[in-house]
């Protein structure tokens, strides 16, 4: 069985959310605190029970809205709520123990589903006694959670208990945020990688050991009228095993190493299901690339669920198990073509995630654009690109066509900024796309005439009265370009074309450079959407 | 598609056994049956057979059954009268629901069909009425069950289908007639009537005021299910000469395979009985009461369904006196007399005593325990 969908109502950052999973891998992107763990924190909470099994105060997970309902209208019914619904797959390995998981019991009401529904609400045995004696403490905006039940309900409407878990799963949390609950982490993988007989052997073994030592001991661990004994609850061979590798404690083998060896570990474990968060920390580039080739050959027909900041992980294991988690929505790119996935995948393309986390982009196609947009769009428009919330890429030579595939799934607003290269076909063409992609949210820019072939043409052309003498920068410049005779500044700045976007960003002279008429067009475009 | 299988077996006949061994480990199964012990003795058996459950059988009492496979995991759709979103917590076996009537008379208390009391006391269902509370359900809903089932499951096999009376009956039924669905039922029709609770015998068994005849019980299922009568006619527990006792004076057709000699004695004298009375090794069955009687080991004879002993006494109840004499016939009696002696007397492997009520009465004060 594998993980098909989960729903969260009123849980932490999310007041309803919907994801649907992949059977195997899953990559799950995400500004931060887009609430990329707490995907991972909920499949946990609701499979291995985790958290709600005790009595702590658990108000920091309900949704503020909730909060906020029932502090502008204290009553039973305004309390916050948390529910959350795993889905499990149902159209293979209908083994009879799995009837257990099956019912009607789910917010899909008339239709037969797999699966697990955690709760966390107000305990309505209780409803009386708050109802007569204790309104008053509901009315001091005080959440009553002392009141509040915790019940994991299978879709049969039976109750849940992890160890009838229908899929053996591990998590790896290598972000900074938790790096202390190392020895949960081998403890899992104790637990998950060894036989419970084995297991009870192993801590039967070592009880008798203890108290082996103490026997032997007896003398020595006598003070006065007492004894030494041993902490029972010290002494639980789950809570004290650690990993080591080659005899070190992977704790001690540095951060980066450290998170290797845990991953690796996940992934030889025999399990259906592996959640990595964010596996790159403290990787470097070599290892996040052996990283990513272990994750690819080693997870076998496990499911897979990793959070991730890094455009490698991202391209790599597949475009179209990219999940993109933004504004409590999820967004699959699963529907990707296959041949811009495969594109991506081949290139390392560090750009990727960055394309897709941002809502409104100008793709260019050399550095000079990427270096001189930001400073010609300030004089152009009274505000920067950074104030418009609009993220500039270089294409970096990957052709713009693959973006705009991934824009269609995506959706954000996407201004693509190209040279015509001279060519008249090419205009026709970007016309052609732009009037039949009109209204939507993708924009192709070239100027408008062949004479007009490349971005410093037109650059220099807008602002001729300005970057006159701007070939004094180099002196013996030719008035010439590819042979052919042209003005001497422009010369200048097409032989040189990084050297003078910097001189132009940088020289004072210049602050009063504007965009070309194409792209300011492009951007007036983007601001509208 | 599955024809439907019904096997009538013999007192003894090895139906565990059989259950045990017919089912294909490959497939999913789904073993019914009425009680927590027999749950027991059949997995016991499959166990035997397989080395251990199979991954996908399971085996499970009838209540459960009903609660776990057909009610609780449709919950939300089920309809009682007008009420509908009813969310129980489980069953109620120690509560009985209020009868329609009380000696012939309408119950004030009784709630009908249509109230959420009739099946439901405190969240949880009334263990004898959920079948019934299925069977209510409308055709969409059961389908929906039923295609739940399927998904889980290729066949039911249902023990102790004699049991299966009232709304358990047409329970049973529908699921013989589905077709999607392979069931598999095995009883022993003799031993109908017989209940460890010792309730009055109803339907199928008693059309009005008439009992029906095993022909008459096998016309109830649909004509293409297959009634195996000659699998397990051989009773491996009664021996012959018990079994010639139930043919001539019972009327009840069974053969043994036993190849233990055995006899039966009926005891005329006070030592005799006495002796017999106090020996330990030899299980008593009385008609009622056994624990008002200080003879031990002792049962009922309904109590002893199931039950293999060595030996046995029966103490016959003044209906049977006659029982050996040749005027002996079963024709005036009800089945339900006649079974559950029948049940009694297919207990041994190896002797039967029986004892007359005529002659067991004067000894009687010595065996009744005293307050």
């Amino acid at each position: 069985m594998y993980i098909k969908q989960l729903k969260i109502w009123g849980f932490k950052k999310f007041e309803t959310f919907d994801l649907e999973f992949n059977e195997h891998i899953n990559v799950i992107i995400g500004e931060n605190e887009a609430g990329k763990s707490t995907i991972l924190e909920a499949i946990d909470i609701v499979l291995n029970q985790r958290l709600f099994n005790n009595t702590n105060n658990f108000e920091k997970y309900f949704h503020l809205n909730n909060i906020e309902a029932f502090n502008t209208n204290p009553i039973l019914d305004n309390l916050p709520e948390i529910k959350i619904e795993l889905i499990f797959n149902d159209e293979t390995e209908n083994e009879i123990e799995n009837e257990y998981f099956n019912g009607l019991h789910s917010s899909y009401e008339s239709q037969l589903k797999n699966g697990i529904t955690f709760s966390y609400k107000f305990d309505q045995n209780y409803r009386e006694l708050f109802e007569t004696t204790q309104i008053d403490t509901l009315n001091e905006n005080f959440i009553p959670t002392d009141y509040y039940i915790a019940e994991w309900t299978t879709f049969s409407g039976r109750k849940y208990i992890n160890k009838k878990c229908p899929i053996k799963n591990v998590l790896i949390d290598n972000s900074i945020r938790k790096n202390n609950l190392f020895d949960s982490y081998a403890k899992r993988i104790f637990n998950a990688n060894t036989e419970p007989q084995k297991r009870q052997n192993l801590s039967h073994q070592f009880k008798r050991n203890i108290s082996k030592f103490i026997l032997e001991n007896n003398d020595d661990l006598a003070i006065k009228d007492y004894t030494l004994g041993i902490d029972e609850n010290k002494t639980i061979l789950e809570n004290l095993v650690d990993l080591k590798s080659e005899g070190i404690s992977i704790q001690n083998k540095g951060k980066g190493k450290e998170n290797l060896i845990k991953t690796e570990i996940a992934l030889e474990v025999n399990s259906d299901l592996i959640m990595l968060e964010e596996p790159e920390n403290h990787l470097s580039y070599v290892n996040t690339r052996k990283l990513i080739n272990d994750i690819q050959h080693m997870c076998g027909q496990a499911q897979m669920i990793i959070t991730t900041h890094n455009p490698l992980i991202v391209s790599r294991l597949n475009l179209k198990n990219t999940l993109w988690i933004s504004n409590d929505t999820c967004h699959s790119l699963k529907d990707v073509d296959d041949e811009t996935a495969d594109y991506f995948m081949k290139t390392d393309n560090m750009q990727l995630l960055n394309f897709i986390l941002s809502k409104k982009i100008i793709l260019v196609e050399g550095n000079s654009e990427y270096i001189l947009l930001p400073f010609l769009t300030k004089n152009s428009f009274t505000s920067s690109l950074d104030d418009m919330k609009i993220e500039i890429l270089s294409g970096g030579g990957i052709t713009y066509k693959h973006y705009i595939e991934v824009s269609k799934i995506i959706k954000n607003h996407l201004l693509v900024v190209t040279d015509n290269d001279g060519n008249q076909e090419t205009i026709d063409e970007i016309q052609l796309f732009n009037s039949a992609t009109f209204g939507q949210s993708i924009l192709i820019k070239c100027a408008n005439t062949p004479e007009e072939f490349t971005f410093e043409v037109c650059l220099y052309n807008k602002n001729k009265a300005i970057l006159k003498e701007i070939s004094d920068k180099k002196p013996g410049t030719h008035a010439e370009y590819r042979k052919q005779p042209c003005d001497k500044d422009l010369a200048y700045m097409l032989k040189n074309k990084t050297e003078s976007a910097l001189y132009i960003t940088t020289e004072g002279s210049y602050k009063n450079t504007i965009l070309p008429d194409y792209i300011k067009e492009g951007i007036e475009w983007l601001i509208q959407q | 598609m599955a024809n439907s299988t019904i096997m009538l077996a013999a007192a003894g006949s090895g139906k565990t056994y059989y259950v045990a061994n017919h089912l294909d480990p490959n497939k999913k199964n789904l073993v019914i049956t009425y009680t927590n012990q027999n749950v027991a003795n059949l997995q016991k058996e499959i166990i035997k057979k397989f080395g251990e459950i199979p991954i996908n059988t399971k085996v499970i009492t009838f209540s459960s059954f009903i609660y776990r496979w057909l009610l609780k995991p449709l919950e939300p759709i089920l309809k009682i009268g007008n009420h509908e979103g009813f969310i129980t917590t489980g069953v109620e076996v120690k509560k009985t629901p209020e009868p329609q009537t009380v000696d012939k008379k309408p119950n004030p208390k009784y709630n009908k069909k249509v109230e959420l009391k009739h099946y439901i006391y405190f969240g949880k269902y009334y263990v004898s009425r959920m079948s019934s509370l299925f069977n209510d359900q409308k055709n969409s809903v059961k389908k929906i069950i039923l295609q739940r089932i399927i998904k889980f499951c290729d066949c039911i096999y249902f023990d102790e289908l004699q049991d299966f009376m009232d709304a358990d009956f047409t329970l049973l039924q529908y699921f013989i007639k589905n077709k999607e669905i392979e069931v598999f039922a095995v009883g022993d029709f003799h031993q109908h009537s017989v209940s460890k609770s010792n309730t009055i015998s109803s339907k199928p068994f008693k059309n009005g005021k008439r009992y029906i005849t095993k022909e008459d019980y096998i016309n109830l299922f649909p004509n293409d299910t297959v009634i195996d009568e000659t699998t397990l006619i051989k009773s491996r527990r009664v021996p012959k000469e018990i079994c010639k006792l139930i043919n001539s004076k019972l009327k009840i057709y069974i053969d043994s395979i036993s190849e233990i000699k055995g006899h039966y004695d009926l005891l005329t004298t006070e030592s005799q009985i006495k002796d017999v009375l106090n020996d330990t090794s030899i299980k008593k069955l009385f008609y009622r009461e056994s624990a008002k009687y200080t003879c031990l080991p002792n049962i009922n004879w309904g109590y002893s369904k199931g039950d293999t002993y060595k030996k046995t006494c029966i103490i016959l109840t003044s209906t049977f006196d006659n029982l050996f004499e040749d005027n002996f016939s079963p024709k005036k009696l009800s089945p339900t007399q006649i079974n559950t002696l029948y049940v009694a007397i297919t207990r041994a492997t190896h002797e039967v005593y029986f004892i007359k009520d005529k002659d067991f009465k004067p000894l009687k004060i010595d065996y009744v325990i005293k307050n």
